[in-house]
């Protein structure tokens, strides 16, 4: 777990909001054009709801790409 | 502020050019912004009660406190170009550029709704329903307090916790 508390760890990272979760390094989600800052991050999830976080799917996926 | 106190009257500027702020009709104040996955995922339950309560006399007002330096999707522009996109909203949506109106309300996150009496006296604060996360709940606890402030009764649940982002305060 890893807090970004400034613009500058924001930028530094590269982190599009909260929360981003990356899986060796990966995003679980990735968004394309997703301006960097200290943000609320916006998830769809696969039925299209909107969500403050990923869908279990994606995670589950990540971590299946990043063993294979 | 807390249920039972007056709330302090404002005026703010919507997205259509207007001026508005709480009258002499039951309102309900949804603190609210652009960005926010909470306030996303309960915006159509919220813009289903201003159509559904409109018929009623009942007032919603959707307002943006969030601060636009830190966070330029909830720039006054892009609150403009969201509600165009839509087609139109059944609400207005205002801007709170000094954030003084969160402040007196005490607004913690998006969403945050505070429902006035006509009167303008708080009547019911705090999250639209049990779940962002499931549309069939519509809304209910707003519903319910809506329901009765309109039968002049006080509602049975008049407080809950808000759910949501954080208000995004300037220089915080």
């Amino acid at each position: 777990m890893r807090e970004i508390k400034t613009g500058d760890d924001a930028e530094r990272e590269r982190f599009v909001g909260s929360p981003t979760i990356r899986i060796a390094g990966a995003d679980v989600s990735p968004i394309q054009g997703e301006p960097v800052g200290l943000s609320c991050r916006i998830y769809r999830l696969r039925d299209g709801r909107i969500s403050p976080t990923p869908d279990p799917a994606d995670i589950r996926d990540a971590i299946r790409r990043s063993t294979e | 502020m807390n249920i039972g106190d007056t709330a302090p009257p404002f005026d703010l500027p919507a997205t259509d050019g207007s001026t508005q702020g709480p009258g002499a009709t039951p309102t309900a104040v949804a603190f609210t912004c652009n960005h926010c996955p909470y306030a996303l995922a309960w915006h159509d339950r919220l813009l289903d009660v201003a159509r559904d309560y409109s018929t009623r006399g009942v007032r919603v007002l959707f307002v943006n406190p969030n601060d636009a330096a830190s966070h330029p999707r909830d720039s006054f522009d892009a609150m403009k170009e969201r509600v165009e996109a839509d087609g139109g909203w059944p609400a207005p949506y205002l801007r709170d550029e000094t954030q003084e109106v969160a402040r007196d309300f005490g607004a913690r996150t998006t969403p945050d709704v505070f429902l006035l009496d006509e009167d303008g006296v708080l009547r019911y604060r705090g999250a639209p329903d049990a779940d962002y996360d499931d549309p069939s709940l519509r809304a209910t606890w707003l519903r319910d307090a809506l329901d009765a402030v309109l039968e002049g009764r006080v509602p049975d649940r008049a407080e809950t916790e808000p759910v949501g982002c954080s208000v995004k305060w300037a220089g915080g």
